[in-house]
């Protein structure tokens, strides 16, 4: 997206009141949720995130071996294992699989993977119907919405708005009530589940010592996707694997009293295979296909390998200042917000998603919440001193080099302080077409400059001045 | 080789190779980790953990004897207007004694009985054990215990014998794993009650695709 078109996006998006309360209003009562479940469940919760730390470093630190255990476990199971470098690899798979078997339609449970790699668009292109069955994603599908947050992705859609959606695409009298709107989803959905032919998920934990996919969700639609039909089909990313059936434990422990204060959610679905000798239901094909997508890449470097920990509980935008201001869509990428800001020029090159490195303010909260104790701020703002020597920006580094020279030579330190006031006028006159400071009089009234400095510091009592 | 074989052989040696170059913490040796359970605020009394948190998980908790257990899911199928009663093989529980119109076996492939699954009103599932630390149950795939005896119907009854109770999820699992043939099932699964979803404004409503009430019977 060019820098214009996306500086409009964002500004537009500051503009839609609507979407910054609805928004607002979601993020502060997640934020509540999880504090208020933290203080009541949990001994110990610093010591449950140094575990879930150690437990993914573990695991990264024996990737390549695990990802072949995995593969080795899951083979023996039954399940298929695929590979896929990029995206298109992924999407490319899933199609294939369903030509083979001559399906024209597919159902989903939630997957951030999918939304990643553009699924839904290539089969739509390729004559296959990937329709959404968790009710967020099913909503965003019938309003050509895109996802507004990793694990709420409607939350900028308040119950009015729904029923409108509702109404207009399913042929349904239109209400506000939450419960029928619930029902409305559920009656939709209930049909196609029964004679379902594939199904497709994600995965949270891959676990490599058993050859195992687990997933969590709260709705059923998931255990639908991956128990009705005939075949399901696991969208993974290779971060995702860890050694052992504890590990996982230990990061249930933690992900959803992270993302939305729930202590455990409704359904943790273990798969280890497609239906076996004997069992009267559950799909005859489980494929796995696990996929890349930059993340080998992100693993070869010795800041980035730590926001593979990420595991997805989104509460680093549910406490980022900025994410509930401007919303997830203006970031452009399907992952928004702390953790958005820093995997997605991993994933799609900072080319494409670099601009997004200016939101952040550097405040710290998202690194002070991560379950997994991400550094989110520390790596966004490498991924800024990466872009800062591929993109150039020849005026802020004339300006940056001019204050560092000053900074570091006491005389011209004393002079600018003594005669900056001489050129209020000018500052002032000039200032708004000026690069760097015009980003700032955009917003803000410049300071009037009226006093020396250096005399005004010499005046204060605690000040010692060494030459 | 099919087009699937091909494009993930050849992305299983690119990822591979760069795997290779996978960066390493100088000096990094794993932790051993303990039962992340010691983390959660838990009282002395197993069953009474289970029961506290099954309820917050929503579950409707029955309290019973062994003896009374017909009797008690009499009642909540008369007062829940249950019209059919999909049940598995292999019920430790007279079924005759159910009073409920219709009773279907859950003892066919799926592909013969689809219609009948989805259109059942109750259903019965046995738990393999239960999870004190979070109020959760844990039911296993097998011949006996489909899947979606415990997903399709939208009243579920779940028996659980007390004894069943471990402490935590760690340990249910690692319960699940001794098998004879050291396989494990293809598919377990904890519920922690009856399924539900917030994604609109994030209030919470119950009964989404899998149950909208779990009854839940200890005994």
């Amino acid at each position: 997206m060019d820098k214009r078109a996306h500086r409009k996006l964002v500004h537009d998006n500051l503009e839609n009141k609507q979407m910054r309360c609805n928004l607002s209003a979601a993020m502060h009562q997640l934020q509540q949720n999880r504090a208020a479940l933290i203080a009541k469940k949990y001994v110990d919760w610093q010591g449950l995130r140094n575990h879930a730390k150690a437990v993914k470093n573990n695991a990264l630190m024996d990737l390549p071996a695990l990802v072949e255990m995995f593969e080795k476990n899951a083979t023996q199971n039954g399940i298929k294992v695929h590979y896929a470098s990029s995206a298109e690899d992924a999407c490319a798979i899933v199609l294939a699989i369903a030509k083979e078997h001559q399906i024209s339609s597919i159902l989903k449970g939630k997957s951030m993977v999918s939304e990643e790699i553009g699924l839904n668009a290539y089969l739509q292109a390729h004559g296959v119907k990937a329709e959404e069955s968790d009710l967020g994603e099913l909503i965003l599908q019938l309003s050509h919405d895109k996802p507004m947050h990793i694990v709420t992705p409607a939350v900028h859609r308040n119950r009015y708005e729904v029923g409108k959606i509702f109404a207009s695409t399913l042929n349904v009298p239109e209400t506000s009530d939450i419960q029928e709107l619930n029902s409305i989803a559920r009656t939709h959905l209930r049909q196609e589940f029964a004679h379902l032919k594939m199904g497709l998920s994600g995965v949270n934990f891959a676990i490599a010592e058993k050859g195992a996919m687990w997933l969590i969700e709260n709705e059923g639609n998931g255990r639908m996707c991956t128990s009705s039909p005939d075949i399901h089909v696991a969208l993974c990313g290779i971060e995702k694997i860890v050694r052992c059936f504890e590990d996982a434990a230990a990061l249930i422990h933690l992900l959803t009293p992270s993302a939305t204060g729930q202590f455990i959610p409704a359904y943790n679905n273990i798969i280890s295979g497609p239906r076996r000798e004997g069992e009267l239901d559950g799909p005859r094909e489980v494929h796995v296909v696990l996929l890349d997508h930059g993340r080998s890449f992100m693993l070869q470097d010795p800041d980035f390998y730590q926001a593979l920990r990420c595991i997805r509980c989104g509460a680093c935008m549910n406490f980022c200042p900025v994410f509930d201001n401007i919303g997830g869509h203006s970031y452009h990428s399907p992952y928004p917000g702390p953790i958005g800001t820093v995997v997605s020029p991993n994933y799609y090159g900072l080319k494409e998603n670099g601009d997004m490195l200016t939101f952040c303010s550097l405040c710290g909260r998202c690194a002070e919440v991560c379950p997994e104790k991400i550094p989110l701020p520390d790596l966004i703002r490498k991924l800024r001193a990466k872009l800062a020597v591929n993109e150039p920006n020849l005026a802020q580094n004339a300006s940056m080099k001019a204050f560092a020279k000053a900074a570091q030579s006491p005389r011209l330190w004393r002079f600018g302080m003594q005669h900056l006031h001489s050129f209020n006028g000018l500052i002032h006159a000039a200032g708004p077409h000026l690069p760097v400071l015009e980003g700032w009089a955009a917003y803000k009234e410049l300071p009037q400059l009226k006093t020396d400095f250096y005399a005004a510091l010499q005046q204060i009592p605690a000040v010692q001045i060494e030459d | 080789m099919s087009e699937i074989d091909a494009i993930s052989s050849r992305s299983r040696q690119e990822i591979f190779a760069r795997l290779k170059k996978a960066y390493h913490i100088p000096g990094f040796t794993p932790e051993k980790l303990p039962d992340p359970v010691q983390y959660i605020r838990m009282g002395d009394d197993l069953l009474e953990d289970f029961c506290t948190n099954a309820q917050a998980n929503m579950f409707v908790l029955h309290r019973c004897i062994k003896e009374n257990l017909t009797a008690k899911i009499n009642a909540i199928l008369k007062e829940e207007g249950a019209k059919s009663l999909l049940y598995p093989q292999g019920l430790s529980l007279d079924v005759t004694k159910l009073e409920v119109k219709d009773k279907l076996c859950y003892d066919q492939p799926i592909e013969n009985i689809r219609a009948e699954v989805f259109d059942a009103t109750a259903g019965i599932v046995c738990c393999q054990c239960a999870v004190a630390s979070h109020g959760a149950v844990l039911v296993s795939s097998g011949p006996q215990q489909p899947r979606l005896l415990s997903l399709a119907v939208p009243l579920c009854i779940m028996l659980l014998p007390k004894e069943r109770i471990v402490k935590s999820i760690c340990e249910a699992l690692s319960q699940v794993q001794v098998r004879p043939d050291g396989k494990l099932p293809a598919n377990i699964v904890f519920i922690s009650g009856p399924s539900r979803t917030s994604d609109i404004e994030l209030k919470t409503v119950y009964g989404v695709h899998g149950p909208q009430q779990v009854h839940l019977m200890v005994f």
